[in-house]
């Protein structure tokens, strides 16, 4: 299991990275997640809601209704482009994390 | 015998005691809920045991109330940037069509005053509606012109003050005079926005806890 608190600075990155794919719904990115960690990331369900409302007031993701396949209600998010340049700001900074870790990392080992 | 449409009522009604009102958020997480359910009974569990783990796996009312207000509340920034922007938009209006027609200056540059002070206080009206549209203060010409806007609001009003006094031997004309201390006005509403945004994306940071329960 991943510390809570590296779960809880991955979830942004990840809701939009993972709508830069294409749109999606709150189960489907909560279940992808999990899936994608072998279910280190453990997200608790209904949280993921208040943080994508949020993403959407920021304007970097936007909703719309619409139905699943049983015709049930379903609100779906898609990436805006400032989430996109959002997106790509994230990326730039776990990278950089990852650069000077692996950096250190190496140096240890030598 | 377990009714699971009577149990994701009682469910509801919870939920709506807790404070989860809105019709958005309530329908988002039932249907998130019976998703939830839909897969455990795939999984082979019964009804029962599937709401269960549905109810638990999506959290406590209280605890989602809690973050849900977070979002819905506007911040008190927020409400800073929206009152100045409502108060100033007219002010500078009205100002300027009561300076601007008693002072000597010709007609066509009381017209050119007129027309810059009204997009003025279109921008500065505005502003609360789209100041999420703004570019990234990261960016290094939008820095530059804020520290430049910086510094002549700064000095400007010591200037105009000079001015007054005749202190300082300088005349820029009542249209010329109106259009700075207007341009004052929207940098200032700009600056505010700024820091809303600021606000935005600060809360974003805390948002990282939410997820993780």
């Amino acid at each position: 299991m991943l510390r809570k608190e590296m779960v809880a600075a991955s979830a942004e990155p990840l809701i939009l990275t993972l709508l830069a794919k294409g749109e999606s719904y709150g189960y489907a990115i909560i279940q992808e997640v999990k899936a994608r960690s072998g279910g280190q990331l453990n997200w608790t369900d209904g949280m993921l809601y208040p943080v994508l409302h949020r993403l959407e007031r920021r304007g970097l993701i936007k909703s719309r209704w619409g139905a699943s396949e049983t015709g049930r209600k379903r609100k779906y998010y898609r990436l805006e482009v400032e989430g996109r340049e959002a997106m790509a700001r994230h990326h730039e900074q776990w990278s950089l994390v990852q650069e000077v870790l692996s950096g250190l990392r190496k140096e240890h080992y030598v | 015998m377990f009714d699971l449409e009577e149990n994701l009522a009682k469910w509801r009604r919870q939920m709506l005691a807790a404070g989860i009102k809105t019709p958005v958020p309530l329908v988002e997480l039932e249907g998130h809920l019976r998703e939830e359910i839909d897969q455990q009974r795939q999984w082979g569990l019964g009804a029962e045991a599937a709401f269960h783990i549905a109810v638990q796996r999506l959290g406590s009312a209280s605890a989602l109330k809690a973050e849900f207000v977070k979002v819905a509340a506007p911040g008190l920034p927020q409400r800073y940037l929206c009152l100045y922007c409502l108060l100033a938009a007219p002010l500078l209006v009205f100002v300027n069509l009561w300076a601007l027609p008693t002072n000597e200056a010709s007609p066509i540059l009381r017209c050119c005053a007129l027309t810059a002070m009204s997009l003025m206080a279109l921008y500065i009206g505005g502003l609360p509606y789209w100041y999420k549209r703004l570019p990234s203060a990261r960016n290094q010409l939008v820095s530059m012109v804020m520290w430049i806007g910086c510094v002549t609001a700064m000095a400007w009003p010591l200037t105009a003050t000079g001015m007054a006094l005749g202190m300082v031997p300088l005349t820029v004309g009542i249209g010329a005079e109106m259009t700075i201390w207007s341009l004052g006005a929207a940098w200032f509403a700009t600056c505010l926005a700024y820091w809303v945004r600021g606000e935005i994306d600060g809360a974003a940071e805390t948002a990282h806890s939410d997820v993780s329960g």
